[in-house]
């Protein structure tokens, strides 16, 4: 019983586990057996708001999106390895806070570095027109004569 | 054995019920507290009998609308996939509650029932690691409908989910510090007595403010809630759930009051006392009060008064979530970002070390 | 006797999954698909360092690689131009070395398991391993600990490089 022990000793998790998957099936299929099931064509689209779609969902995006994760595995790593230190912290005293902040400061250069390089900064939104006073060209307010009268 | 079984089931019942019931309560007062906040009447039309309640029958006929709504899966999308996301994030918003302690012990029966799920010497961690796995339910639902809405709320949650997935480890380490334990029952232990000559209580937000306010703001970021709801802005690009309806979308809906409740449970234990009753001492056998008076309370009282301040304590943080939530604005993606990696990150790393030398200080 | 045989079906159920999924996502045809089912792997993976009694290295191992990588594949997956949907197989193109590699990691792994002698050894009760992985962290692989730190910026500091680089083209 001893060695076994440490896995009885996850079970009450276990069973929250199964009491969370079981509540969702409950649900899904007490649900399928009771809702409506009307077939359009229109139900089955990808919706974007009343358009049909066009082309796939798959678009290029911001690369920044990689460059986060991969800051965020940095100091993951980081966050993980500070955890053994802080069980330990009393029994190393100084010694043990001068080692993890040497640590700690290589990886905070690591961040200071992609902040100076604006590596985390996410682009800002760059206003499409110029401040000032806006002149309305000849030509648009035709247009727009020709719109109103019509 | 089988008493054993029977006592870990019981209890699983009770935090899983205690978590979904919350969450229930949570959707109706969200309404009637914006109601409340913004000068509007609220939810109010369905009643019981005629009773209206203060709308509170208002989540059984949510339950019901999303029971008996129709629940399509888009051409082209693999049904058990469809159906795998709203499962995955169901279930990991419930299971970092497992480590989390919801009373002390129980008297039961010449017996005492440790109230904690799993009593793990690195709950914290494993609280945190399971949190940082809601990110799959999210990814998986933006990948499976292949809808552009869908995919890019997904890669905001994700890209939303990670960046403050780090903040949240390391505003936890100051207080792991001070507390010396990365068990949740020890930390709430720490916490069960008072300073200042028995007049105040130790609770971790006395020690560690900074933490505790890095922490919240972290917190709401993970439940993906305004002012940190851009992966779900409904006024632009609806959210990665999108592509769901009826139950399986009620899932998502629940999740995300379940991380709301679970992040609470959190606030509470690390930094609030969890379960401790302030002046209440199970050793002294009842309230101590800070003036020398003595109250008794029998032990089993003592073990229910516990239970009952966890619960307030939480529907307590929940309702200040709740409040931050229906006062703020939403932040654009470039101020998110930069919240997170510039100002929290730094600050967190700044209170650790600041923690970690006055602890060495005043020690020697 | 009961707790045994549980623990036996434990143990290659775990061994199932985490060997079956191994082996979608070598041989399977869709990148996404592979990347989900790597999830399952390095769960299958998590769950053997529980059922070892070693659940700090068992959790660093979901916030690190479940939490962490498996998402920057993911990502990376994602951020390639139409790769979606293609149909790739790996195997194909590198089976020598990738076999040969193979071989040679278990070769090596099948060495360091010989070295420990695991029918002498009772098996050990529970006990809270983190304090030991921060002791030995902080005294003996001291080097290693700080030498990880310089690994990391050295990893964040290329990738900004090289993302800097696409950006001003």
């Amino acid at each position: 019983m001893q060695d076994s022990y440490a896995l009885w000793m996850y079970l009450p998790g276990l069973i929250l586990f199964i009491g969370g998957v079981a509540f969702v099936i409950l649900n899904v299929v007490l649900s399928h057996l009771i809702h409506p099931h009307v077939r359009t064509h229109e139900k089955y689209l990808a919706y974007e708001c009343g358009e049909d779609p066009i082309g796939g969902a798959w678009i290029q995006f911001n690369h920044r999106f990689y460059l986060l994760a991969l800051a965020f595995v940095v100091f993951d790593v980081e966050v993980v390895l500070l955890f053994p230190w802080v069980v330990v912290f009393r029994e190393f005293g100084w010694f043990g806070f001068i080692e993890v902040l040497v640590f700690i400061a290589v990886l905070l250069f690591g961040l200071a570095y992609a902040w100076r390089k604006e590596a985390l900064v996410w682009d800002k939104p760059q206003p499409m027109y110029q401040a000032g006073p806006v002149t309305v060209p000849a030509v648009a307010q035709e247009v727009r004569t020709d719109g109103a009268s019509s | 054995m089988l008493r054993t079984l029977l006592i870990d089931v019981g209890k699983a019942l009770y935090l899983f019920s205690g978590l979904m019931g919350l969450a229930a309560i949570l959707t109706w007062m969200e309404r009637k507290q914006s109601a409340l906040m913004q000068d509007r009447v609220g939810a109010n039309r369905a009643r019981i009998f005629g009773l209206r309640l203060l709308g509170l029958p208002h989540i059984i006929t949510d339950a019901v609308k999303l029971l008996t709504k129709e629940d399509f899966v888009p051409a082209g999308v693999p049904t058990w996939l469809h159906a795998l996301a709203p499962w995955v994030t169901l279930t990991v918003a419930c299971l970092p509650a497992a480590a989390i302690p919801f009373g002390h012990v129980l008297p039961w029966g010449g017996q005492a029932i440790e109230l904690q799920l799993m009593d793990m010497q690195v709950g914290l961690v494993y609280a945190l690691a399971i949190a940082s796995m809601a990110i799959y339910g999210v990814i998986l639902a933006g990948w499976v409908t292949r809808n552009k809405w869908a995919v890019l709320g997904s890669l905001r949650a994700a890209a939303q989910l990670i960046g403050f997935g780090v903040v949240l480890g390391i505003s936890l380490i100051g207080p792991v510090l001070l507390y010396g334990t990365l068990n949740l029952q020890e930390m709430v232990h720490w916490q069960d007595t008072t300073v200042l000559h028995g007049w105040l209580p130790r609770w971790g937000i006395f020690f560690q403010p900074l933490a505790f306010l890095v922490f919240l703001t972290v917190g709401i970021a993970e439940t993906k809630r305004i002012p940190f709801d851009l992966p779900e802005g409904e006024s632009e690009i609806i959210g990665y759930f999108l592509e769901y309806s009826g139950m399986k979308f009620g899932a998502f809906f629940l999740a995300d009051f379940i991380e709301t409740v679970v992040v609470a449970m959190l606030t509470v234990t690390v930094f609030l006392g969890g379960w401790s009753v302030p002046y209440l001492s199970a050793d002294q056998g009842g309230f101590v009060w800070p003036w020398g008076a003595h109250t008794a309370v029998p032990p089993a009282g003592v073990a229910l008064l516990q239970m009952a301040a966890f619960w307030v304590k939480v529907f307590a943080v929940c309702w200040l979530l709740l409040l931050i939530r229906w006062t703020l604005p939403r932040f654009r993606i470039d101020q998110a970002v930069r919240l997170g990696w510039q100002y929290l990150l730094p600050l967190s790393v700044l209170n650790t070390f600041g923690t970690a030398a006055v602890l060495l200080i005043v020690g020697q | 006797m009961v707790d045994v045989w549980l623990e036996r079906i434990l143990f290659y159920g775990l061994a199932l999954v985490t060997v079956g999924s191994a082996l979608v996502v070598t041989f399977g045809r869709n990148l996404v698909r592979s990347a989900f089912a790597l999830f399952f792997t390095l769960m299958g993976m998590a769950a053997m360092f529980v059922y070892l009694a070693a659940d700090f290295v068992a959790l660093v191992h979901i916030l690190v690689y479940i939490g962490g990588i498996l998402v920057l594949i993911l990502f990376g997956i994602w951020l390639t131009h139409r790769v979606i949907d293609l149909d790739i197989r790996a195997g194909r193109i590198q089976l020598i070395p990738g076999l040969i590699l193979g071989l040679v990691l278990m070769g090596l792994l099948g060495l360091t398991i010989r070295s420990f002698n695991l029918a002498a050894r009772t098996p050990a009760p529970y006990r809270a391993t983190a304090s030991g992985i921060g002791r030995l962290l902080l005294s003996t692989y001291l080097l290693p600990f700080e030498i990880a730190s310089v690994a990391l910026v050295v990893a964040l500091v290329g990738a900004i490089v090289i993302g800097r680089r696409e950006t001003s083209r």
